[in-house]
């Protein structure tokens, strides 16, 4: 399937597609950025208090360096939708210690699940499930 | 000279059976299958729901909550505030069981380059 880049609130046009975040019970949709240059699947500490998480110190400890300095991120097994793609997934996601201005998906959990192209003179961006 | 040595019908038979069979487990590994080989679970193309469509909508219009927190129901932005807790009460409210929440990154934040 392939979907058009979607034009979101302060990041203007971005390959972006919405996701919801699935933690046992609880629930949380929002947008994510498809980001080959991103190791890890990465959401702001926020989305984990939605899903209940209360102390994220608890998942395990990351460390990656960014252009704003060292950041830590704590992992949990979470169960991922993608929308768009009507597909989920269970993975590795992170929660940043601090606010995170943007969600990234990348490399670890979505990137490893589907072959990704970006066509980015038509302004889309093509997913297949990897076989 | 060609020699004429045709294959047994039978034979025949087993390899297409042989062939079918692989073919069969080759899909059951992919997605929507019950192999293991892949966790993705896929039940048709999905479509974006109505928060998403209205916050790309109206994508221009939300700039001016930059630095702020979006709780989004339906077609309809139902709480915005610079302090997530705030979001959380109206979550809870709300009774929303899978919030669609947003932050509107500022200008600062717009313009970082990931590493």
């Amino acid at each position: 399937m392939s979907s058009a880049y979607r034009t979101v609130p302060g990041l203007g046009l971005q390959p972006a597609v919405e996701v919801e975040l699935i933690y046992g019970p609880r629930r949380a949709r929002t947008v994510g950025i498809l980001d080959s240059g991103a190791t890890w699947t990465i959401f702001s500490r926020e989305y984990a208090a939605i899903l209940g998480i209360e102390d994220i110190s608890s998942g395990r400890h990351d460390r990656a360096t960014t252009l704003g300095g060292p950041v830590d991120f704590y992992f949990f097994d979470l169960e991922v939708r993608l929308v768009v793609a009507g597909a989920s997934f269970s993975g590795q996601v992170g929660f940043a210690a601090g606010h995170l201005a943007r969600n990234l998906l990348g490399r670890n959990l979505v990137f490893s699940r589907f072959e990704i192209g970006f066509r980015e003179t038509a302004q889309r961006v093509h997913l297949r499930p990897e076989e | 000279m060609r020699t004429n040595s045709r294959p047994d019908a039978a034979e025949i038979v087993k390899k297409v059976r042989a062939r079918l069979k692989l073919r069969k487990d080759r899909d059951s590994n992919r997605v929507g299958g019950n192999g293991a080989r892949s966790s993705v679970q896929q039940k048709q193309p999905g479509r974006e729901t109505n928060e998403m469509k209205w916050l790309v909508q109206h994508s221009r219009a939300l700039e001016r909550y930059r630095g702020e927190w979006l709780l989004l129901q339906g077609g309809a932005l139902v709480a915005h505030h610079r302090d997530f807790g705030v979001l959380q009460d109206a979550i809870a409210v709300r009774n929303i069981s899978s919030p669609f929440v947003y932050y509107v990154p500022t200008k600062e934040e717009s313009s970082f380059v990931p590493a």
